[in-house]
């Protein structure tokens, strides 16, 4: 059975190719805070590639310092989460093939 | 008045407080009262001299009678309870009776009792053994006591003892006891100022005080035995000493040892109450109010997702197919990009003035609307009238006059290129300058027309030098490609109404080095730039490919004749002679292939891979080619026109030509019908349009008319509108004539009945072949000598 469903997935390997580029699901923001949110996002996980905590940390306090303060910021492979934000203070990306940031502001 | 009757008026004598209720006893003999009785009997005596007569004389036992007087602050006739009617109540009122009594002098005591407080305070404040000596005593009431007092008791014992009866009282209380002295000290002086007052009185006074028996003041004198023990002491020390200073002072001791101590009011300094002052002063207090808004709090919105590595990974592998598949659209979207970009230029150049810019639409709308009405028969014709005749005429037409265009700032130009809108099919450019070497002039222009207004110009563009061709792209029909006498290469944008083009090749290497006579647009690269190939006199063939903001230009080809044999100068140099390219026409099919006509009549066939080979050479013509034009069914049929007099069509990959047409005279321009693979037009410098159709005719027009006046005109160019039957055509005074071709010029084939599942392109194709395959095999078994000698 293990047999059975390695082999699929090796081949799929094969093909798959993997994607670490940042790629945004929603975003609210204006232009000028989704990039500077989405460089942040992307630099704070790929400096600590193994704490998403600090990762999120790192996030929000950026955040916080550039955009004003209650800035929230989950970083993780899974979860879910329902909040509620200040409008056009959103953005849901997914980062490096398997972590998802939700970052938002809501004070 | 007897004086023993002891009667007092009110007000003569004052007795204040609770002393009020003093007894006066008549002249009662008493051992205590010794010095009052000398007192007394001096007294007496000095009065016995003033003796009245009728003075009654009492026996002894009458003087022995006790008569019994009570002294008292009320009025005794004075009825009490008395009332008065008050209107104002309506009742009756008691009624008040002015008081009996009133104060002269009220002078506070200086003594203390030695057991209060206060003198326990003092002593403690004046001597640490805590017990106040006789020394201290003296001295403080020799301080404290005011001196009239002190003076008052050395003079007499009578005061003395008033004085010290009141004190004996202010021990007690020392309320009282102030009261007392101050009482004493005034009976002392009213005894002495007045007169008035009855000494014996005085006296009485204070025998009854020493008596301390049923006297009620001593009882009220409070503390009991302090307050008798002084009158005690003092009787006693009086009785002995007499009326003396000494004595006085002796009493005084025995007052101190008997247990009272006369003690001066505190002497502890305090502070002035005049020296400080305290103020206050409270402000008014500011109204205080409350004031609350709220502001709208920020919207907020509520969002959730769900975060899984499937998601994720789902999430990404549709991102990128997108992607991928955006790519690809890119490539195409690219050109429109830059379209977008030029509409929105376009909108910044319109919104400043956009008040203008709407008048002047409807001023466009207006004339657009007369030209229709003056021009209504034109109209009609263009689009309804046919020929009639034509039906009785077999294998001939006519071509009908429709509106001729001019532009009046541009009557002097030559026609050089008209070109066709792709999308629209009623506009048309025409580019405007001089085709004669010697009458150039700094100036050219391009006018798009429309059929619709054939009185002026949609899109006038001003060049600083004739315009020799022009070109609309086949997509991005908005684009003008025009090739300029003096080299260059321009790209305009109709949308933008502005004189300037969107590109320029205005740079001295940027640009061919002779006339251009021709471009044309490739197909667009594969990243998706518009790209445009332009042939030129100085032999070579550019591409331009029109990145952001610039032309790129690379060199496709350069038209070298005779290949590989340079031709040797006279002065043994060796040149390499260039064919003047005139012509350039793109494989319909094989967008890599195109033809380039040159002024040595060769015409090329070249790849756009290759820019060192021709791939065939054709020595097409013996003058310049003005024109290659592929068929518009057959890819491999393409036709050419020179100045040679001649018309050759040809099949590619064959250097001799199918057919060849000789219309002595120079052919300016022949377009194949693209309505039909056998029909092809041509115009000669003498004014006349010449239609050919193979079908009907393999030798002869089928039509052949005079457009304009041949002394003083000639044809230069010609067009076949995409759509409609209509051509038009350009000549030497800037006007260009549209026609429209009448029914016989345009027959199309008729599909037999075995036919009759073909397409009407496929029957095209057939009707092409057919004749083809009449002119094709001679060439191929026989080679004649001369090719171009074809029988007529």
């Amino acid at each position: 059975m293990g047999d059975v469903q390695n082999e699929p997935k090796k081949e799929e390997g094969e093909k798959k190719v993997l994607h670490t580029y940042a790629l945004v699901r929603y975003c609210d923001m204006v232009e000028e805070m989704r990039s500077e949110a989405m460089d942040l996002s992307a630099n704070a996980c790929e400096k600590h590639s193994t704490n998403n905590e600090s990762a999120a940390k790192m996030i929000k306090e950026n955040m916080d310092k550039k955009f004003g303060p209650s800035w929230h910021a989950v970083v993780g492979e899974g979860y879910g989460f329902e909040i509620s934000y200040e409008v056009k203070h959103l953005m849901y990306m997914y980062f490096g093939g398997n972590l998802a940031i939700c970052v938002w502001k809501c004070s | 008045m007897p004086r023993s009757k002891g009667v007092l008026r009110p007000g003569t004598s004052v007795l204040k407080g609770k002393a009020s209720t003093l007894k006066l006893h008549g002249p009662v003999p008493s051992d205590a009262s010794r010095l009052d009785l000398e007192d007394t009997n001096e007294w007496s005596r000095a009065r016995a001299l003033v003796k009245p007569d009728d003075q009654l004389d009492l026996s002894e036992a009458e003087l022995k009678e006790e008569i019994a007087r009570v002294l008292t602050i009320r009025t005794p006739q004075l009825s009490e309870g008395l009332v008065i009617w008050s209107h104002k109540e309506a009742a009756f009122v008691p009624r008040t009776v002015p008081t009996t009594g009133a104060v002269l002098l009220d002078v506070p005591s200086t003594c203390l009792h030695v057991d209060s407080p206060e003198a326990r305070e003092q002593a403690a404040y004046l001597g640490p053994s805590g017990r106040i000596t006789l020394a201290d005593t003296l001295t403080l009431a020799a301080k404290a006591a005011p001196k009239a007092v002190r003076e008052k008791s050395r003079k007499g014992g009578e005061d003395e003892e008033d004085e010290e009866e009141g004190d004996g009282d202010g021990d007690g209380d020392e309320g009282d006891g102030d009261e007392g002295e101050q009482g004493g000290q005034e009976r002392g002086s009213v005894s002495e100022g007045a007169g008035d007052a009855p000494p014996p009185g005085a006296e009485a006074g204070a025998e009854k005080a020493a008596d301390a028996g049923t006297d009620t003041r001593a009882e009220d004198g409070a503390d009991g035995g302090d307050g008798e023990g002084a009158p005690d002491g003092e009787g006693a020390g009086d009785g002995e000493d007499g009326a003396s200073l000494a004595e006085g002072e002796e009493g005084a001791e025995g007052e101190a040892e008997g247990g009272v101590a006369v003690a001066p009011r505190p002497v502890k300094k305090v502070a002035n109450q005049f020296n400080f002052c305290d103020r206050a002063a409270l402000t008014y207090n500011n109204p205080s109010r409350t004031l609350s808004t709220q502001t709208e709090p920020p919207p907020r919105a509520v969002f959730s997702e769900q975060v899984m590595q499937w998601i994720i990974y789902d999430a990404y592998q549709k991102d990128w197919e997108e992607k991928q598949a955006g790519k690809e659209k890119e490539v195409k979207q690219a050109p429109k990009q830059f379209g977008r970009q030029a509409e929105r230029k376009l909108d910044e150049r319109t919104n400043p003035n956009s008040s203008l810019n709407r008048s002047i639409r409807a001023a466009k709308t207006i004339e657009r609307m007369l030209n229709q009405n003056t021009s209504d028969d034109i109209a009609k014709d263009c689009r309804y009238y046919e020929d009639g005749s034509d039906e009785f005429r077999e294998g001939a037409g006519t071509l009908l006059p429709l509106w001729k265009f001019h532009y009046e700032p541009t009557k002097k130009f030559h026609v050089t290129n008209i070109c066709w809108n792709p999308r629209y099919q009623d506009m048309f450019a025409v580019t405007l300058g001089y085709l004669e070497f010697m009458k150039q002039a700094a100036a050219g222009a391009v006018c798009v027309f429309t059929m619709k207004n054939p009185s002026y110009p949609e899109y006038v563009l001003h060049t600083t030098s004739s315009v020799m061709t022009a070109e609309f792209h086949h997509e991005q029909v908005n684009l003008l490609a025009v090739g300029l006498y003096d080299g260059s290469v321009a790209v305009y944008d109709l949308q933008l109404s502005q004189q300037d083009p969107v590109f320029r090749s205005d740079s001295v290497h940027n640009k061919h080095c002779d006339m251009v006579w021709q471009v044309t647009w490739g197909q667009d690269t594969a990243d998706g730039e518009l790209n445009l190939y332009s042939v030129s006199n100085d032999g070579q063939v550019f591409n331009w490919v029109l990145t952001s903001s610039t032309l790129h230009q690379t060199t496709v080809i350069s038209l070298v004749l005779e290949r590989g044999t340079p031709v040797a100068g006279p002065d043994g140099t060796t040149l390499t002679i260039t064919g003047c390219g005139t012509a350039i026409a793109f494989h319909p099919t094989n967008p890599k292939v195109f033809l380039v006509g040159t002024e040595e009549g060769q015409v090329f066939k070249c790849s756009t891979e290759y820019t060192s080979m021709y791939l065939l050479s054709y020595s097409a013509h013996h003058m310049p080619v003005h024109r290659i034009h592929f068929n518009y069914y057959l890819p491999d049929i393409f036709i050419t026109c020179s100045a040679d007099w001649r018309i050759k069509i040809w099949e590619e990959g064959r250097t001799e030509p199918l057919f060849v047409f000789d219309l002595h005279c120079s052919v300016g321009d022949v377009q194949w019908a693209p309505y039909s693979s056998t029909v092809f037009a041509a115009v000669t410098l003498d004014g006349k349009a010449h239609v050919y159709d193979l079908n009907v005719s393999r030798y002869q027009p089928i039509c052949v008319q005079n457009i304009v006046s041949r002394k003083k005109n000639r044809l230069t160019r010609l067009a076949f509108n995409k759509k409609h039957p209509l051509i038009v055509v350009g000549d030497e005074r800037g006007t260009v004539t549209s026609l429209k071709l009448s029914p016989n010029l345009r027959v199309k084939p008729k599909a037999t009945k075995k036919q009759a599942h073909l397409t009407p392109r496929d029957l095209e194709v057939l009707k092409m072949d057919k004749l083809l395959a009449l002119v094709r095999e001679p060439f191929i078994l026989q080679r004649p000598p001369d090719a171009e000698q074809q029988p007529e």
